[in-house]
Parts: structure tokens; sequence; C-alpha cells
């Protein structure tokens, strides 16, 4: 035919990759080739569309049918049905969990229905590796507006006036640090972008990145024009090789048609960007470590002031911003900020985007105007709890948060709302906890993370969260003893206090807010040696209540360590000596006949 | 150097491929079986052919549609607007006069 009639996008993000698309999408072209088709319909790799759960996701054009978990022996039927006679193949389309109905356009999908996307515009919609098609969309656009027809003063009043904040974690107001940074006297000026996101489950960066390179390559080159800066660092830690790859291509293709280079636009403007891998350290996140990892040296962090927007990278100015918060320049410039503040609440305008993770239906990434409830992306968008299990928490803001409880559900997403209910915003991790999870463990685990993560450049973080992590192992041991809680929460307002950067001022959140919400499980561990969610092994005890038991003797069957004994219909034993405590039997036993 | 008008030409050239994305006007050609032996894909690519040299803002699309076998070949124009007109026994030559006379209420790609 020659002329192309359908467009078939398949998610080449990092968790579609992983889940097998590039072989699916290789057996797609055999088929249509096989089928004579490869001429009238064109395979596209697109980034993330955030239902990772479901993949690899395919999404056929024009009709818009949403297929997922495609896999290449599901191929023939896909091209043979759908691409040639136009037969949508049901058993491919997504399917509600409670009404098992099949839905084919992506926008019926609970999953997407609240979800308004801005950072996330283009990702899966577009080939991030085609500068033609962020183009078609508007691309550069904004670029092109700032340099020829506004004065960098304009550019950061209209920033300002959106209300954008950071979206890498503290949620510093975008315009007024820019602002800083264009008065600051330097001769020579930075911008850089922190992708550095390592926050353990956060991938929203990534997804940006991958989806949509071009638009943190116009941000920055924004940015630059605003701020009295010719050259630019995206600093991004290696483990996202796919990042790294479509960002290389996005920056060669943006010099190529001159959008990056020399007086951009015939304006006069020059500007030009490097990438600057990281090692994936957690306190290269932080800005002034980054700066100091960028410039050679191993990533520790400096005091401030100065700040890097007065003394940066080399000691020149330098404004430093996330790549979330990059991704929404685009949109402010080109369609005004009254239109990005129609969107979110008065204090925190726009949307957030979200690493949905932990026990919860549909894993992913959702990008949510702020003031979104935590009960509507939990039950709406993230189809609630599996197994039927009860809610029990919500972590956000990774290893510096915490966690909010059932009574919080209805606490809107925005900065001051969490903050206020005793969580954080943070950079957008959101986990999920179900009645399984042990809230003194949580802590413990994210504790772990901060202690092995500290630099050790100063001393309230190296040997203070060391110590609080000792504590909480001994309190998961079933060791605690009668003040450890105060001891805990005294340490815990000494580093914060004392700590030279974030890592270490935030480093006890986890403690304090697990403290503040579930004290009792706390005191049940210390006190009566008993983890109320059953997880700390070494306060368990597995018996068998013999009135429930039937004897059956499946446990008896699956014990690996032959610790359970008994005769056939007649109650069981476990010899608690032999008992290593793994759980097998509980996950076995028809008859919730064991306790622990 | 590229001039903002380079760039414009550049999105307007590749936002008509993308309205098979964001299509707004459909024109459904039925490719069941039954279509296909009507000669369902030649009128497929007559109309192809037709909506590109007019630069319509219209998307063909090949579906199932459940018509009577002797009605076959069938095609559905379907507005952005909801309104369906089909037309049925269609043939390469018809199909082109159907564009055609389509042109006026769908428009072209460039005004999209
Ligand atoms: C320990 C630590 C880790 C951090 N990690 C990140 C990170 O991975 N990505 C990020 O954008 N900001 C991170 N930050 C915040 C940065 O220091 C800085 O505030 C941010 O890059 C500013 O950009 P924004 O204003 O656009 O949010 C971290 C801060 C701390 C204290």
């Amino acid at each position: 035919m020659g002329l192309i009639r359908s467009h078939v996008l398949v998610c080449a993000g990092t968790g579609c990759v992983s889940s097998g698309c590039k072989m699916m999408q290789e057996a797609m072209q055999q088929a249509l080739e096989r089928h004579g088709l490869s001429s009238e319909i064109k395979v596209v790799e697109t980034g993330c569309f955030g239902f990772c759960k479901e993949g690899p996701i395919v999404m056929v054009y024009p009709e818009g049918t949403f297929y997922c978990q495609v896999k290449p022996e599901d191929v023939e039927e896909l091209v043979s049905e759908h691409l040639l006679k136009g037969r949508i193949v049901e058993r491919l389309l997504y399917k509600e969990p409670v009404s098992e109905r099949a839905i084919s356009l992506f926008n019926d999908i609970g999953f997407y229905q609240k979800q308004q996307r801005v950072a996330l515009r283009n990702c899966g919609k577009i080939n991030p590796e085609s500068i033609e098609e962020y183009i078609a969309r508007d691309g550069y656009q904004a670029l092109a507006k700032a340099v020829t027809q506004m004065t960098p003063t304009q550019v950061i009043e209209m920033v300002s006036e959106s209300g954008l904040r950071g979206r890498g974690g503290g949620g510093f107001p975008a315009g007024r640090k820019w602002e800083f940074a264009r008065v600051a006297q330097g001769d020579i000026k930075y911008v850089v972008c922190n992708a550095d996101e390592g926050d353990p489950g956060a991938f929203m960066d990534r997804s940006i990145l991958e989806g949509d390179p071009h638009s943190v390559v116009e941000a920055m080159a924004i940015a630059g024009y605003a701020i009295g800066a010719k050259q630019g660092y995206v600093y991004v830690r290696a483990e996202y090789p796919i990042a790294v790859e479509r960002l290389s291509i996005a920056i060669k293709q943006a010099r190529e048609l001159g959008l990056l280079g020399k007086n951009i636009f015939g304006s006069g403007f020059d500007f030009d960007l490097g990438i600057r891998l990281g090692a994936g350290a957690f306190v290269c996140g932080e800005e002034t470590a980054l700066l100091t990892s960028i410039e050679g040296h191993r990533g520790t962090p400096r005091p401030r002031p100065p700040y890097p927007a007065v003394k940066g990278l080399w000691g020149k100015p330098t404004l430093i911003n996330n790549v979330e918060t990059f991704a929404n320049i685009p949109v402010i410039i080109l369609h005004g900020p009254a239109k990005f503040k129609s969107i979110g609440t008065d204090t925190s305008p726009g949307t957030k985007v979200f690493a949905l993770a932990g026990n919860i239906n549909n894993t992913g990434l959702v990008e949510v105007p702020m003031g979104t409830t935590l009960r509507e992306i939990v039950y709406d968008i993230g189809g609630g709890i599996p197994g039927g299990k009860a809610f029990k928490a919500c972590q956000t803001g990774g290893p510096s948060g915490g966690c909010l409880p059932a009574e919080l559900l209805d606490t809107p997403v925005d900065y001051d709302s969490l903050t206020a209910a005793g969580s954080m915003m943070g950079s957008g991790g959101l986990i999920v906890m179900d009645e399984d999870n042990c809230m003194v463990d949580v802590a413990r685990f994210f504790l772990e993370f901060t202690q092995d993560e500290s630099c050790g450049k100063c001393v309230p973080c190296r040997e203070g969260t060391k110590r609080m992590l000792e504590i909480l192992e001994r309190i998961t041991n079933g060791e605690g003893v009668a003040g450890d809680i105060e001891l805990l929460e005294e340490l815990a307002e000494v580093i914060s206090r004392t700590s030279l950067c974030g890592l270490g001022q935030t480093a006890p959140n986890p403690v304090l807010a697990t403290l503040k919400f579930f004290r009792d499980e706390y005191e049940a561990h210390i006190y009566e040696k008993r983890c109320p969610a059953g997880v700390c092994q070494a306060l368990l005890s597995y018996a068998i209540v013999a009135e429930k038991c039937k004897g059956c003797g499946l446990c008896k069957k699956v014990c690996p360590v032959d610790a359970i004994s008994g005769d056939l219909r007649q109650p069981h034993t476990i010899d608690k000596d032999k008992c290593i405590k793994c759980g097998a039997c509980v996950a076995k036993c028809p008859f919730k006949a064991i306790s622990r | 150097m590229m001039t903002v008008a380079q760039l414009n030409s550049i999105r307007d050239r590749v936002r008509k491929e993308l309205l098979i994305r964001e299509p707004h006007n459909r024109l459904v050609v039925g490719v069941g079986t039954v279509g296909i032996a009507a000669g369902a894909r030649e009128i497929m690519a007559a109309a192809m052919e037709v909506v590109n040299t007019l630069g319509l803002d219209m998307v063909v699309v090949g579906e199932d549609l459940s018509v009577p076998a002797e009605q076959m070949p069938v095609v559905r124009f379907i507005g952005a607007d909801g309104e369906e007109i089909t037309f049925t026994s269609v043939t390469a030559s018809k199909i082109r006069e159907i564009v055609k006379d389509l042109a006026d209420k769908v428009g072209t790609a460039e005004n999209a």
C-alpha cells in the first residue's frame, strides 16, 4: 500500500524491557512481514505507559486499543486478527479485577481515569528517539518563545507566577530559585538537572528521561536563557542505561538541528548540554554532594549556605532542579501560568508523578493533580489491596518520609498537607502496606538504608544512624528494653538538628512517623515480646491450636525441617526446638489452625 | 541554525503523520474475512491514497463490520462529532468519489 494506516506503539521503558518487549517487538515485525503488512503498519517504540504491572504493553492506533502482557506467541494472533481483519483480540485486553470486564480503550481503565498527564504528557505517546515527533507535539516551541519573544526576567516571572515547586523532594519554589541564580554575580553559570533518583522504588525521573528526554533538554535550555548560563549538565545514575542512551540521542539530535549550540533561533543565545554519570549513591542526590561528584570528587555534601545558586559547580552560580520540575517548564512557558495553576491546589499547583508500589493491585507510575487524596490513589487508581487484606499504612517520601495510617487516607496529596499529617511528599515514592507489615520492621528497613548510604562526613549522621539502627535491630530481635523508645526519640532529635545535610536531617523520620502512629507496635515488641503483624521472626512462636486442627497432615508435609508430628485426623504439634519459623505451615494450613 | 519557521514546518508535517494516534474523523472499512474476499483491501488502499492526496483530516481504519454479506464491501464514515454514514457495496472507484465528497466535511490535516 505504501501509505501508513496504523501505528503500533510498543512500550520500551525499563519495566517493559525487563518483561520481554524486545522479543515481542521482533516477533511483531516478522509477523507483519509474513502478512505483507509492513509497508502499511509502523511499529514505534515509546516510553513508559505507567502500567508496568501489565507489561509488555502494546497500543494500536488509530483505534487506541490497549493490549497488556503481550508475549511473542500472542503476536501472530494480534497481527492476523486485529491488524489484518480489524478484530480486537479480547483475551489480550486489560480486565477489570472485580468485574472481569475487558476494556479496550486505555482512558476507560480505572488506573488512568483519575490521572492527568502534564510531566508525562508525551510518555507512551511519542517515540522518544525522534525529535520530530517531539516537535510535532509542540516541542521546542516554548524555547522558541522564550528566546525570541521574552526577556530572561519575563521567563522567570512566568515560572514564579505558575507556583511550580521543586519535585525533587524539598518543594522549594522554582521561580525563586531561578531568580536567585539570575541575580547571582558570575561570568560563568551552570544549569544542572538532578536525575540521581535515589529513593528505593522510585522511577518517575527515569521514565521521563526514557519516554520524553527532549522535554528536559528544552527546559534546561530555557533555564539557561533565564539565568544566563551557556552550559548545562544532567547528572544521572549509571544504573539507568536506557535513560542515558535516550538522553544522549536527544542531545545529539537537538545539536544537529541547532536547538542546542550557538545562536539558538537566531537570538544570540548559546547553550549546550552534557551528561555526567553517577554511581548510584543516595547521598549524591543531595545537591551539594551531586555538584561535588560532577567536579570529579567523592560525592559528599558541604554546608549550605552558600547555596548552589550563589556558589555551585566549580564555585560558579548554579541552578539545580529535578527532572520532573524541568519537565513541567515547557508547558508553563507555552500555555501560561494560569493554565498550570488551574490544576492542583493553591499552594501546590500542578500534578505530581508517583511510583506506586507495595501491597497494591495496580503497581506502576501515576500522575495525579496535587490535592488528590491518598484514598483515591490507593483505591481508585491503585485498585486497592490484593488478597482481601486490610490497608495498614501508606509510606511517602522514601527514606526521608513517613507512614500514614488508615485514619489519614483522606489526606490530600500536596506538600503542605502531607507534612502537616506527619509525613512528606518527597520525590514521589508511594509504598502501600497491608496488615501483614510490621511498622517497626519498616522503620528498621529504611534506617538500614540511610545508615548504609550515610557518607560518613559528619558525626551525627554516621554514628547516630548506626546507634538508632542497633536499637531497632534489638527491638525486632526481641531484646528491646524499657527506655529504648525514649532513646530513639532523643537520638532522632539530635541527628535531625545537627547533621550536615538532608540525608542525616531526615534519616530519623521513618522512626518518628511510625512512633507517632504505631507506638503500640513498638511497645508490644519491647514489653510483650510480641510482633503483632507476625513479621519479626525472633518474636514468633509457632503453635498448633488443637481445637482447630483436623489432622490433615499438610503442614507436616510442607515443613522443611520435620518439626511437625501427629497422626492422621489427630491434632498435630510443633517441636519448637526444631522449628525455624519459616511460616510455610501457616501458608499451607486450610483451617487457620496455626498461631504465631 | 534553525528558525522558528523551520520548526513550525517540521511540526506541521509530522503532526499530520501523528493524526493516526489522535484521529478526529474516521473512515472505517469492513475488513473481516467476507469483506476482504469482496475486495476490502483494495478499497482501503484506494481510500488512503485519496485521503493522502487531498491531505484530509481523516484516518482509514480496518474493522470487522457486521453487515449482510451481499452489502459487502462496506465503508462507514464516523465524523469527529459522532456523525455516521454507511456506504454499502462499495467499489474502488466509488470509494474515491466518497472520499472526495467527504472532503469538505472533514477539512484538511493542515488545519486540524
Ligand atoms: C539525601 C538526599 C537525597 C536527594 N536525592 C535527590 C534525588 O535523587 N533527586 C532529586 O531531584 N533531588 C534529590 N534531593 C534534593 C536535592 O538536594 C535538591 O533539593 C533538588 O535536586 C532540587 O531540585 P528541585 O527544586 O527541582 O526539587 C535529595 C536530597 C537529599 C538530602
